[in-house]
């Protein structure tokens, strides 16, 4: 039971680095203005994604 | 036992509505992926020898430092190389393109094929086409039987488009 959460762990750590690194390349071809409201949104992103945890109750 | 101060739980309605907003973030981050990736001035350069195309995409030029990025192309002495040269201006602005094309052999400019100046209006495109003869483009100091290689470089403002032929030479080497 542990092993397959270490496992699933594993999983979306590599999920997210994978697209984190697929979203550094494509970010270097973006104008200034596109990687300024790229970052906004990303804050605002995960803004919203906290403030849902929290009322969730984590 | 004192009673603990537990925070007020939010409301589901409250909490939803910054899960909405999450995935409206996330749809607004694709779609400046989406749009900023379409928007832009793109280059298209078709090079045509004998029997062989080559289209040059844009995203070729894109890669890199553009001092650094060139195409790498070949032709037999006396052989005409035709190109076709796309500039595609997908901005919500007029874009005021000078182009200048001209060979270079050795760091040495020979000759000029196109010097043009021009307006390109938004979401619109301009067209060059010009032919190189390369018979005609033999260094001095270069021996027949030797091959030699020249430079056609596209320069659209500050921009450079750099392609390498190489002219292989017909005469017998032995």
């Amino acid at each position: 039971m542990k092993l397959e959460y270490i496992l699933f762990g594993f999983g979306i750590i590599f999920c997210l680095a994978g697209v984190g690194y697929l979203a550094a390349q494509y970010v270097q071809y973006l104008t200034d203005w596109g990687q300024l409201l790229a970052l906004l949104l990303t804050v605002g992103l995960f803004t919203c994604l906290g403030k849902f945890f929290e009322g969730v109750g984590w | 036992m004192p009673a603990t101060k537990s925070k007020p739980k939010m409301s589901i309605r409250k909490r939803n509505i910054y899960l909405y907003l999450t995935v409206a973030f996330f749809l607004a981050l694709i779609a400046i992926f989406v749009f900023d990736g379409y928007m832009g001035i793109y280059d298209t350069v078709t090079i045509t020898t004998a029997e062989r195309e080559d289209t040059i995409e844009p995203e070729f030029w894109l890669r890199g430092d553009s001092q650094d990025t060139y195409y790498y192309t070949w032709a037999d002495e006396g052989q005409t190389i035709n190109f076709h040269y796309e500039l595609e201006n997908r901005c919500l602005r007029n874009y005021v393109a000078e182009v200048e094309v001209a060979v270079w052999v050795s760091e040495s400019r020979q000759n000029i094929l196109v010097s043009d100046a021009l307006v390109v209006r938004s979401f619109d495109s301009a067209e060059w086409d010009w032919s190189l003869a390369t018979g005609t483009l033999r260094p001095v100091d270069t021996p027949e039987t030797q091959d030699f290689e020249l430079s056609v470089i596209i320069k659209r403002n500050d921009v450079e488009l750099r392609t390498i032929v190489h002219v292989a030479s017909l005469v017998p080497k032995y």
